[in-house]
């Protein structure tokens, strides 16, 4: 018998993996105070352990990701996004006027 | 035209540029120029303008630019097959973009905007970005962006895109 209790918990799919709905697995290995000290929280706020990890890891996954510089999409975002990059607008009018001034700004010195 | 001399832009010069009297109205935008914008300068995690009255020292108004990358792992197979197989897409963020109280409504939010698109479209010819992303900080701010033809993400619309291509097209 394993002395640590193992827990698992579902990620989201890898960055390379196309298909975008599939569950995939992820287990930790923690000592049982830690387990403990986990559960108990997420009892606190009602919410599975997995969820509460999942949650809170998501999270602090997202946030030190933004700070470097990496901008973190939902997956209907991205979607918005490439689109956009394979078939983009035109300038509009506003956004023209705005750089044309910003060009005479700039030369005016 | 008289707001095409009114202003000049330049990257902020942390010995002649005076930031302590910056008010847009929004504390934590004035507490970033007055504490955090010459530290992120120094360091080049960020390039700040500002804009000034020609030869003058006080700031009207600032914005940031800086390069980020757009994560992508949740395409569908149609959508990524049109795409070289990039794990992030390079963007050039503007950070923030204020205006100071005495001067709003004085077309100074768009020349200021004008100018990051301008800077970012000159410098994505050396090296690649695939548009602007901005953080709007209120709903405000959104559709004055949305006025350029910026366009808010669906999930989080105070998030917007920007593609290079458009802003090319303009120059």
């Amino acid at each position: 018998m394993p002395v640590l209790p193992t827990h698992t918990l579902f990620a989201q799919t890898s960055a390379r993996e196309p298909s975008m709905t599939r569950d995939e697995r992820f287990t930790a290995r923690l000592p049982h105070s830690e387990k403990s000290l986990l559960q108990r929280a997420a009892e606190r706020r009602g919410q599975t352990l997995s969820a509460y990890v999942f949650e809170k890891a998501r999270s602090a996954a997202i946030a030190e990701l933004e700070e470097a510089g990496e901008i973190v999409l939902a997956q209907t975002d991205q979607q918005f996004f490439v689109q956009l990059l394979l078939d983009p607008p035109k300038a509009n009018a506003r956004l023209r006027k705005a750089i044309r001034a910003a060009e005479s700004a700039s030369s005016a010195g | 035209m008289s707001t095409k001399t009114a202003f000049a832009i330049l990257p902020l010069d942390r010995a002649f540029h005076d930031r302590a009297a910056f008010a847009c109205g929004t504390e934590s935008l004035d507490r970033y120029l007055r504490e955090q914008a010459g530290q992120d300068v120094k360091r080049r995690v960020a390039a700040v303008f500002v804009a000034t009255r020609p030869r003058e020292p006080h700031v009207l108004g600032y914005y940031t630019l800086a390069q980020a990358s757009v994560l992508l792992g949740a395409l569908p197979a149609g959508q990524q097959k049109r795409l070289p197989r990039y794990p992030a897409v390079p963007v050039t963020l503007i950070g923030r973009l204020a205006v100071h109280e005495e001067v709003q409504r004085a077309g100074l939010g768009a020349l200021l905007l004008g100018d990051a698109c301008r800077r970012a479209a000159s410098v994505s010819r050396q090296v690649a970005s695939a548009g602007l992303v901005v953080d709007a900080i209120d709903d405000r701010a959104a559709a004055f962006y949305e006025n350029f033809g910026f366009l808010a993400f669906p999930v989080s619309p105070r998030r917007l895109f920007l593609p290079m291509n458009a802003i090319l097209d303009a120059g």
